[in-house]
């Protein structure tokens, strides 16, 4: 497949471009359909029992897992490449958490966490 | 960095490296390390992950799922914005894939995608090619 299709683009009728973007809509919707089922399959996983008791760090003092959820049933946590020697968050990290605030509104499903091994991490917001 | 989600800390826990997002000097001495759900060569002692979990109404935990590597991309969208135009992510050539991204207040201060620039600390990692795009 081209790559830089700038560098070489094919130019052609509305009519033309249209036959193609048809082929690719089929396409296209084969993907979402089979995202939907690979979703449904992902939900379906079996799960596996905490049995650790973790202690977390967070701004309000120590919190157990279980605390985490803060009244809610599902618990999302991003592990973020930050370790307890580095100076910065990994930038491509920060990049994906770039994305996580404007999905806060859909905090009311899932409370959404973000970890790190550096306790530094704790002061970076 | 102007983000408010909130940040915990799982430093001092088994946490991180249970869920396989952080990895021992031992495991690392090995050249291979647990991640994506096999063993396989990692540059660095820390990957991203996101890991989810489910309480019951009797406050019983269960880990239901975890997206590793690339897994993680589902929730970046500038990715999706960049697949919709002629150049896409344009990521051919890079070191690693996501080795243009900077934190986002530092877009400004004059650098492109430096290619020689490791963004984990000397010591920690071994360069190579291939991040997350290919593990």
């Amino acid at each position: 497949m081209p790559t830089r299709t700038v560098d070489n683009p094919k130019v052609v009728s509305r009519e033309l471009w249209l036959a193609d973007r048809k082929a690719l809509l089929a396409k296209e919707k084969q993907l979402t359909r089979e995202r939907d089922a690979i979703a449904a399959e992902r939900r379906q996983l079996p799960w596996v029992k905490v049995e650790k008791n973790y202690e977390f760090d967070s701004p309000g003092g120590s919190k157990a897992l279980a605390g985490l959820f803060d009244g809610r049933s599902q618990l999302i946590i991003y592990h973020f490449m930050f370790g307890p020697e580095w100076q910065e968050g990994c930038p491509s990290c920060s990049f994906n958490m770039d994305h996580t605030d404007g999905a806060l509104g859909a905090s009311r499903a899932a409370r959404r966490f973000v970890c790190s091994g550096f306790p530094g991490a704790l002061g970076q917001n | 960095m102007g983000w408010k989600f909130t940040w915990v800390s799982s430093y001092g826990t088994d946490f991180n490296y249970d869920f396989q997002a952080s990895f021992t000097p031992e495991e690392m001495a090995k050249g291979r390390v647990e991640y994506n759900f096999d063993l396989v060569q990692f540059p660095s002692a820390e990957a991203p992950g996101t890991s989810v979990f489910y309480k019951d109404q009797d406050g019983n935990i269960c880990h239901t799922h975890s997206a590793c590597a690339r897994g993680t991309e589902n929730t970046v969208n500038t990715y999706n914005y960049l697949d919709y135009v002629p150049k896409g992510r344009d990521e051919e050539g890079l070191p690693f894939t996501m080795s243009w991204l900077r934190h986002h207040d530092r877009y400004d201060d004059g650098y492109l995608a430096d290619a020689d620039r490791p963004y984990w600390p000397s010591g920690t990692a071994i360069r190579s090619k291939g991040m997350a795009g290919e593990v």
